[in-house]
């Protein structure tokens, strides 16, 4: 990025150009890629960010924005833990999930094992139905049910965020508006509201051997 | 909602009504008799430290202060701090030195060092070692973690460290002697001195910390350094750390284009 005058982003005017005529997932695969996205791309990333939405309280960065905003810390703090939280478990399934994006690299064979979809886990088929809506498909869905996150991977590989760090800044840019809301929901210093006993701990007053 | 949550056990602390329980201690009657350090060792599950191992550990966490802001490390904690909290400078500071610079290294040069003198030993001699090392170590392709001082011969807090104990007539025990041969090694192979993540974990050890241990303590012995930066950083809060200016910055990507749709 040009810091400017004036701001340009891979070379686009930021104001000018970019925010006339662009949507801010365009752009953001334009940071990513360093490239404007064809209509495929921003279908396949849009859908991600879609799919990657959801992050409830029950998650360790809901829990813990939850936590910090009850305990009345600053606005930024409740942004930085939320923020910093998601990160670490979007890195965890990034790393998680290198043998699948090897697959993703060259799907010629079969996926490899353990990035299957559960029962109740539709989220492949949810993709399949939104992608055929559009005309459109994705090899890697097309021949597998992979997981909820495994088919998360494989919509942003097909829009061309690729490298792990990208992989999880946009795992993370799609779940912290739910973190942020969940956490801006509650009151803070009603410290009532977040049961003492979840989860439950119990002390055993000896040595550690941990 | 909650009974079917198996409960987490926890060997650290409980509150009760009046003492609180830390590492299966009464806190009441640690009051005033438990040195920091020693307090930081029980902490990780480690043993209380006598006064002399304490004294051991504030002669190496003095000597390991290096505040310089222009450090890149400490400079993350001014950026973190740009806008008055300390806390985040704090933050920052940790944040980025939880990689291959920082605290955790000592954990990886521990199990290192560990493993090595579990295989062979202290009476081995130089081809031994250097084998051990090999095995268990990439050696030959990357540094050893705690080895490689950036444009110096030696890391000064190593060397006020030793010569603190040289002063005191402290002798340090196999796990320093095992470093500073190792170091011998990494200085012929590659020329990276021991540092103090190196230092640290090799001190650690001689005081009976597992290398599991040794990461959270090894953090506090360069502690003082962020938190010096932190402090003055958020008192200053100096513009020109919140934005520099564009003028301390070379772009060097795409050339000025413009987009289809503005063109068309």
């Amino acid at each position: 990025m040009d810091p400017g005058p004036p701001l340009r982003i891979h070379g686009y005017e930021a104001h000018a150009d970019l925010a006339r005529h662009h949507s801010a997932a365009e752009i953001t695969l334009l940071a990513y890629t360093g490239e404007l996205p064809d209509a495929r791309a921003l279908a396949l990333f849009d859908l991600a960010l879609a799919l990657a939405a959801p992050a409830a309280i029950t998650t360790a960065a809901g829990n813990a924005a939850v936590l910090a905003r009850l305990l009345a810390a600053p606005d930024a703090n409740v942004v930085a833990i939320a923020a910093s939280l998601a990160a670490e478990h979007a890195e965890h399934v990034v790393r998680h999930h290198a043998p699948w994006l090897r697959w993703c690299e060259r799907p010629t064979n079969d996926p490899p094992p353990g990035f299957t979809a559960a029962p109740d886990d539709r989220a492949w088929s949810h993709a399949r139905a939104v992608l055929g809506a559009r005309g459109l498909s994705l090899s890697t869905l097309d021949n597998s049910q992979p997981s909820a996150d495994a088919t998360l991977l494989a919509l942003l590989h097909g829009s061309g965020v690729r490298e792990p760090l990208h992989l999880a800044a946009v795992m993370v840019q799609a779940a912290l508006p739910c973190l942020v809301a969940e956490a801006q929901r509650q009151t803070p210093r009603r410290l009532q509201h977040y049961p003492i006993a979840v989860p439950a701990f119990e002390y055993r007053d000896e040595p550690s051997d941990d | 909602m909650t009974d079917s949550i198996t409960p987490l056990l926890t060997h650290v602390g409980h509150a009760g009504h009046g003492d609180n329980r830390f590492r299966g201690h009464g806190v009441h009657g640690l009051t005033g008799t438990l040195p920091y350090w020693s307090l930081i060792s029980v902490a990780v599950g480690h043993r209380p430290l006598s006064a002399a191992d304490c004294a051991v550990l504030d002669a190496l966490s003095v000597a390991a202060c290096a505040a310089d802001p222009r450090i890149w490390p400490l400079k993350a904690v001014r950026l973190g701090s740009a806008h008055g909290s300390a806390t985040l400078g704090l933050c920052a500071g940790l944040l980025v030195t939880d990689g291959v610079h920082g605290p955790r290294v000592s954990g990886l040069a521990a199990e290192v060092f560990a493993v090595v003198r579990r295989e062979i030993g202290d009476e081995a001699d130089e081809a031994a070692l250097e084998q051990a090392l090999e095995r268990h170590f990439a050696v030959r392709v990357r540094p050893i973690p705690g080895f490689g001082v950036a444009a110096r011969g030696a890391d000064e807090r190593v060397t006020a460290f030793a010569d603190w104990c040289d002063r005191e007539g402290r002798e340090l025990g196999p796990y320093w002697r095992l470093m500073r041969r190792i170091e011998a090694i990494a200085i012929r192979r590659r020329r990276t001195p021991v540092n103090i993540s190196g230092a640290a974990a090799a001190l650690l050890l001689d005081l009976g910390f597992a290398p599991t241990q040794i990461h959270l303590p090894a953090l506090f012995v360069i502690m003082q350094n962020f938190v010096a930066n932190a402090a003055e950083g958020a008192l200053q809060a100096p513009e020109v750390l919140c934005e520099l200016p564009a003028a301390a910055v070379r772009y060097v990507g795409a050339p000025p284009r413009r987009s289809p749709r503005s063109a068309g």
